[in-house]
């Protein structure tokens, strides 16, 4: 257990720091409490219903289609697995749910929340601590009521507050180059320094030229072959690296991919860039105890990241476990398919994306195409990806899929709501991994799996929030994370 | 002053050939485009073309990549006693052996753009055009050492030639400097090669520090192996005069390697199965299946036995010295670490993957023929470039044979007397 004292540390330490800095900025994080602590309220009105869902009703549902696993559909990879399985659209019972689980329901409104009440979060959080404790894990409790500069922690969710978005692209890159609690590991080398002198931001631009002249060449020489290739292909070709995209760059390649979606899907796509926001770090954490092992969460992230349904790709994998054999991994398989679950003797571990804090898969990319966000998201620039699947490799998790083939989305399924790292279709021949649906959390929505749960067994949010619900798992909870002694640090954390 | 001599006798020879060459040459070339067509039905379709899946990413690509970045060692034996002791014998192996090497990179680089999801992206690994992760990145060391590597290969091996070629000596300073870099860059190439596999924490069956002088030990049985069947069947073909102590020295120094990677195999199935921990099932996968899967067990066991055969005719000195014994021994090494390299190391580190799936992997069609495509251009590089080495090795192509009359270097004392008396038959244009 001494393992995991440590792994509460690890996080605790960013939190303190961040509280420290949040004191002198006050207003940043308003706006964030409102929308995260719906977790808590998907979770309550979930946690009424988890008999009903084990009876039959939702949570029996699905006699599951092809489980984890991207493979193609033309290989199956287990005898087990019947051929009609892979349409992940088979229809889902909707019983107890209150409407389709596809119906990605927007978090419930600061009314719901506030009209929570307390014996339904004693329901979903367990044994309650004293009324005192309540009020400061539960701030919304305080909505609406005036609060002082002082604020205690500095981040309780005073209502009212509206979020500081950047106005534009170049606003948001600004502030992303002068953010000094940047943590992610590869802008220091690949964007300019941050406060370069002007003599060496001209010597920049120069270079950059050069560097335009010299991959134009190389775009020449490919050109050579295909005359009739497109501008938009053109310049898909030599686009470079996120981080070394100017702000008018980033407006091209925006325009240009939704001119590209818009003819290969018929939708008008919105594809944001925004960046993360200071002081923030997302973290995840699971009830193991709840989970029935249906799947819903497996569908719902499917239809919200755009993930190729043929061949079939899923970033949650759902292992169904032999009871009595804890964690073994190899007592797992995510390839299940019962009538109902939960099944006696199973339990069940989904295991996404880990979102280390210090991840394996990032150090070893050779061209710096995925990287560790400051909010703690690893991500990828499916532009600059070369596939070569090292970080496949190097995955202690197979949280990472590869697109084997061009992959393929009903235009009617398209999620039109896309953040340029994460859920904007991929292409043939890259990777793509969960990135806590970085389109939905970066605007204060919580992650497609979190809301489609039926048992309230998912929970997300700000672990330097020091009065959020992850601190208080972390806190209060039998936290564990995924191998441990490999050192990545998970941010995703497991308890019961 | 007279590369373009050089580059032009070089052409004309590799043109001119009998029969049989014509027909090895246009055997290449069909396999060549062999894996030419499987290859663009893989660039359209995409890699599910392949075997691989998701929980098995990496395979026989990968697996032959590292099998030649292993044979590209090779010469690294033969160098120090060639160049240091000044066996003069050695020095013609030597450079077919540096042009083995050429092959062996390029050939690896190839495998390794068969590999990635996204060749026309590959301008991203160009350093400050686009981002070459170094040094974080191993694979950005691997490509920084392969790439210095086969530049220091090409640069040896032509200037040998050339001097050769003009019929001058070599400069031993020149010399002495570039395999002073060889030896390490050499061993720094397996060493890498093995830091790819050694540096992933989630795949416990490479995440093993014996991988690297395993690496290094099996090069050195592998390459030589290679070396010594070329070098025969270049006696039949080329008229290559080779002394008989070559073979058994080559051979003698293969025996210690040989001893090596038994051994190091030895610990590493000894740590695995005695301490019989979680991690030992990528090992009881490979030797024994699991769950019934069973698909790499008559080639883990085939590889084994293979190098143990080999081993033991290589054993005694006397056997050795045979040379059924000798090419046997050097066939079955030469299969057994292929077996090894090409399938045995990548494969169970993904059986079961990390989440504990068991995905059967199998080469598919396209694979196979990508591969022999790449071998096939492999080859076809190498006998075009003995085609012209052994000649000019062995003095029988030279300046002065492609030189008119009127052109003789007048100015060049040094040049002349390399001609020495032979001017009168410097007549005849081209060998």
């Amino acid at each position: 257990m001494s393992g995991l004292s440590k792994q509460t540390q690890s996080v605790m330490t960013p939190a303190a720091k961040a509280q420290q800095a949040r004191a002198a900025e006050g207003s940043e994080t308003k706006s964030r409490s409102p929308s995260f602590s719906s977790a808590r309220v998907s979770l309550g009105t979930f946690k009424a219903t988890p008999s009903q869902g084990s009876s039959g009703g939702c949570g029996g549902c699905q006699p599951s289609s092809c489980g984890g696993c991207g493979g193609g559909s033309n290989v199956s990879f287990d005898p087990r697995l019947p051929k009609s399985n892979v349409d992940p659209r088979a229809p889902l019972p909707t019983a107890a749910f209150g409407g389709s689980t596809l119906d990605l329901a927007p978090a419930p409104s600061v009314a719901a929340v506030a009209a929570l009440s307390h014996t339904a979060l004693e329901k979903a959080l367990g044994p309650m601590p004293s009324e005192a404790q309540v009020a400061q894990m539960a701030p919304w409790a305080e909505q609406g009521k005036p609060q002082g500069g002082g604020c205690g922690s500095g981040s309780c969710g005073c209502g009212g507050g509206e979020a500081k978005e950047p106005a534009s692209v170049n606003e948001a890159l600004e502030s992303y180059v002068t953010d000094d609690t940047y943590l992610g590991d590869l802008t220091q080398w690949i964007a300019p320094p941050p406060h370069a002198p002007a003599a060496s931001l001209q010597k920049l631009a120069r270079r950059e030229f050069l560097r335009q002249l010299l991959i134009g060449g190389i775009a020449g020489i490919g050109l050579a072959q295909n005359i009739a290739c497109k501008p938009d292909q053109r310049a898909e070709m030599v686009q470079q690296h996120y981080y070394r995209l100017s702000p008018k760059d980033r407006k091209e390649v925006i325009a240009r991919l939704e001119r590209e979606y818009w003819s290969k899907y018929r939708k008008n796509a919105k594809i944001s860039m925004k960046p993360a926001k200071k002081g923030v770090l997302f973290g995840y954490a699971l009830d193991l105890s709840l989970c029935i092992g249906c799947r819903k969460c497996v569908y719902a992230c499917a239809e919200e990241n755009n993930l190729s349904r043929d061949p079939q790709i899923h970033w949650i994998k759902v292992l169904q476990m032999d009871a009595g054999h804890g964690l073994d991994l190899h007592h797992g398989t995510p390839f299940y398919n019962p009538e109902k679950v939960p099944e006696a003797g199973k339990t069940y571990v989904p295991v996404a994306c880990q979102q280390c804090a210090d991840p394996p898969c990032t150090k070893i990319c050779p061209v710096g195409a995925t990287w560790r966000e400051p909010d703690g998201i690893t991500v990828i620039d499916y532009n600059w990806c070369i596939g070569c699947r090292y970080c496949m490799a190097a995955c202690p998790y197979d949280a990472r899929a590869f697109n084997w083939a061009e992959p393929s989305i009903p235009a009617n399924q398209l999620n039109t709501d896309m953040h340029y790292l994460g859920n904007r279709p991929r292409m043939k021949g890259v990777v793509d991994k969960c990135t806590f649906c970085i389109q939905r959390v970066r605007e204060n929505r919580l992650p497609a799996c979190v809301e489609s749960c039926p048992v309230g067994a998912r929970k997300f949010g700000d672990l330097n929030d020091p009065n959020g619900e992850l601190q208080y798992i972390l806190k209060k909870k039998k936290v564990l994370v995924l191998k441990e002694e490999l050192n990545t640090k998970p941010q995703f954390f497991y308890y019961y | 002053m007279w590369f373009f001599r050089f580059f032009k006798a070089s052409i004309l020879t590799m043109l001119r050939g009998g029969k049989w060459y014509y027909l090895w040459l246009a055997f290449l070339l069909g396999l060549l485009g062999v894996g030419c067509l499987a290859y663009w039905h893989q660039f359209t379709q995409g890699l599910i073309v392949t075997g691989m899946r998701d929980p098995l990413s990496w395979a026989f690509y990968i697996g032959n990549f590292t099998f030649m970045d292993g044979l590209a060692v090779t010469t690294v034996l033969l160098v120090v006693p060639a160049y240091f002791y000044d066996w003069r014998s050695l020095h013609t192996p030597v450079v077919l052996g540096q042009l083995l090497a050429v092959c062996c990179v390029v050939m690896a680089m190839l495998f390794v753009t068969v590999d990635i999801g996204r060749p026309d992206r590959s301008w991203h690994l160009i350093p400050w055009l686009g981002v070459l992760n170094f040094p974080r990145s191993i694979l950005a060391w691997d490509i920084s050492v392969l790439v210095s590597f086969m530049a220091l290969n090409v640069l040896l091996a032509f200037y040998a030639l050339y001097r050769a070629f003009l019929g001058k000596e070599y400069n031993r300073k020149i010399l002495f400097f570039l395999i002073a870099l060889y030896v390490p860059l050499a061993l720094g190439v397996q060493t890498i090669a093995a830091f790819l596999y050694v540096g992933l924490p989630g795949r416990p069956y490479w995440n093993a520090a014996i991988l690297v002088p395993k690496f290094i030990a099996s090069a050195l049985c592998a390459g030589p192996a290679l070396l010594l069947l070329i070098l025969q069947v270049l006696q039949k073909t080329h008229a290559l005069k080779l002394e008989q102590r070559v073979f058994e020295k080559i051979a003698e120094w293969m025996t210690y390697a040989m001893a090596a990677t038994l051994l190091l195999f030895g610990a590493e199935v000894f740590k695995e199965m005695y301490s019989d921990t979680k991690h030992a099932i990528h090992m009881k996968y490979l030797f024994f299946g699991l769950h019934g899967k069973t698909a790499l067990v008559k080639f883990a066991w085939g590889s084994l036995l293979m190098q143990v055969i080999a081993f033991a005719l290589y054993l005694s000195p006397k056997l050795r010295k045979k040379t059924w014994a000798m090419n046997l021994g050097a066939l079955l090494i030469y299969f057994g670490v292929y077996l090894e390299k090409g399938i045995i190391l990548v494969v169970p580190a993904y059986t079961p993957s990390a989440l504990g799936i068991i995905y059967e992997y199998q080469p598919s069609w396209v694979e196979w023929s990508v591969s022999a495509g790449v071998f096939a251009l492999g080859f076809l590089l190498f006998t075009l470039m003995v085609k012209v080495a052994i000649p000019v090795m062995q003095g029988e192509l030279q300046l002065k044979h492609c030189l008119k009359v009127t052109e003789l270097p007048m100015q060049d004392p040094e040049l002349q007397q390399a001609l020495g008396g032979q001017k009168s038959a410097a007549g005849q244009d081209d060998a």
